[in-house]
């Protein structure tokens, strides 16, 4: 399944920003070939819901993938749902927030910007 | 002494959550004395009971519940909270990790609600749930002498055993899986058992000579008596964790779960708008439960539950007072009951006082 607007297919994109840290954590864990960025949705957090984040170069067939940046984000089809439209940006400096989502789907998030609600 | 001469549950069964089950089998006063001095079986199988497997399972509930049981051991019990986005009160949860699976123990009638709301969150997780509730039964043993009694019965020891285990006991050579949850000072065991061991096992633990029966009225005046909220009377999402005195309940330090922005907010500026407290109600008349309380013709609160506490043959309740008027020893009218008055007794905290 995709979800579409304007005939074009909706996605989860990452600013370039984001892009680079992915490649600098992911240099940390050994990987420098074929980055890749699982992103995820669990149940909990304060708002109900919560990003998962998880650095691998492993697709599965059914995961909904947008290279961008040379890193390649990758969406299980249940998380695509809650994440359509997401846009996945790095805060940083002294009041940084690290990743952070701007998830067009989220009614409501918590102070820590790590959990939502639909 | 044959518990059996009074065995009569055919003249005052009633049905609790769907279950048939004795209101009385001796008299509710005996009963309720037995269960504050001594020892009493109860056929607590109305009590919810899911089944749930999956390598996710206690890693969910942990995400979605206010106490951590996130590495609850083999054998241990744990009780939690689930709360929603608004820190309101899904249902107070007692967990056990058995070896095969994770119990959940669920307020009587909530089980589905508890399932449908794990199964909300259920996303990429690994866990199923299966409601055991109608293909188990339950047996809760209650007061100061169960366990040594049980213990005397069975020639186990679980007065060794650490408060908040499971383990599996021999019964009449039936394997059962007992949880020894003691609820403040009360002591509380439950047996979880198959259908087909009911009568066999209920016959020896009366047989024994040191339970006494407890039908369902001795039991609701047990548990107004000493505090233990139930679900829609005192819990539910009208009101959240902290105002029901479960802080015990509630660790602080665990990190998110679903609703845990709203009450560490409320526990830190001490935004607490009401307070669950015991009562005892003196006057004329049958108290319903949601009487008003007043204070100087004010609304100061509500009456949740009623019942008569046998033993002193006085009416005691629960109810949630305005934080203002919540101090022992304050007494309130009760609205449309001009004669009659209710006195604050206690603030309880069923399982403490927390960190």
């Amino acid at each position: 399944m995709s979800i579409t607007m304007d005939g074009v297919e909706l996605g989860v994109e990452i600013t370039e920003k984001a892009a680079e840290k992915i490649k600098y954590f992911a240099t940390k864990d050994g990987v420098s070939d074929n980055v890749g960025l699982r992103v995820a949705v669990k149940g909990g957090g304060c708002s109900g819901m919560t990003y998962d984040l998880d650095i691998t170069n492993e697709e599965r067939e059914s995961d909904k993938v947008v290279e961008q940046f040379g890193v390649k984000v990758m969406v299980d089809k249940k998380s695509y749902i809650y994440l359509v439209g997401t846009v996945l940006d790095f805060s940083d400096g002294l009041n940084g927030k690290g990743f952070t989502f701007e998830n067009p789907n989220a009614k409501k998030a918590c102070g820590c910007g790590t959990s939502f609600s639909v | 002494m044959n518990q059996r001469d009074s065995y009569k549950p055919e003249q005052n069964m009633t049905n609790h959550f769907g279950w048939e089950i004795p209101r009385c089998y001796l008299d509710p006063k005996t009963e309720f004395i037995a269960a504050q001095t001594d020892a009493v079986a109860h056929n607590s199988s109305y009590v919810g009971r899911l089944k749930a497997t999956g390598s996710d399972t206690l890693d969910l509930i942990n995400r979605m519940s206010t106490n951590n049981v996130l590495n609850l051991g083999h054998d241990r019990c744990a009780h939690t909270i689930l709360t929603t986005n608004r820190g309101r009160i899904l249902d107070l949860i007692h967990v056990v990790n058995t070896d095969e699976s994770i119990l959940i123990l669920t307020s009587p009638g909530e089980q589905l609600n508890v399932t449908n709301w794990l199964d909300k969150y259920t996303i990429m997780e690994e866990i199923t749930v299966e409601d055991v509730t109608t293909s188990t039964r339950m047996i809760t043993l209650i007061g100061p002498n169960c366990i040594l009694n049980l213990d005397r019965l069975i020639g186990s020891n679980l007065q060794s055993l650490e408060p908040y285990s499971s383990q599996l006991v021999k019964i009449s050579d039936e394997i059962v899986r007992i949880i020894k949850k003691p609820l403040g000072d009360i002591q509380i065991v439950d047996l979880i058992i198959e259908p087909q061991q009911l009568d066999k096992i209920w016959d020896t633990i009366l047989n024994s000579g040191t339970f006494l029966p407890m039908g369902i009225d001795a039991y609701e005046s047990f548990r107004v008596e000493h505090a233990i909220p139930g679900h829609s009377s005192e819990m539910g999402e009208s009101y959240n964790p902290l105002e029901t005195g479960l802080i015990g309940s509630i660790d602080f330090h665990k990190g998110c779960y679903i609703g845990q922005e709203v009450i560490a907010r409320l526990d830190s500026y001490k935004k607490i708008q009401k307070h669950l407290v015991t009562l005892i109600i003196q006057g004329d008349h049958d108290i319903p439960a949601g009487a008003d309380l007043t204070c100087d013709g004010q609304y100061a609160g509500k009456v949740t539950s009623v019942a008569l506490n046998p033993s002193t043959n006085s009416l005691v309740g629960l109810g949630y007072i305005n934080t203002a008027n919540a101090q022992i020893g304050t007494k309130f009218g009760l609205e449309g009951y001009e004669s009659d008055t209710a006195e604050i007794t206690g603030l309880p905290q069923l399982f403490g006082a927390g960190e």
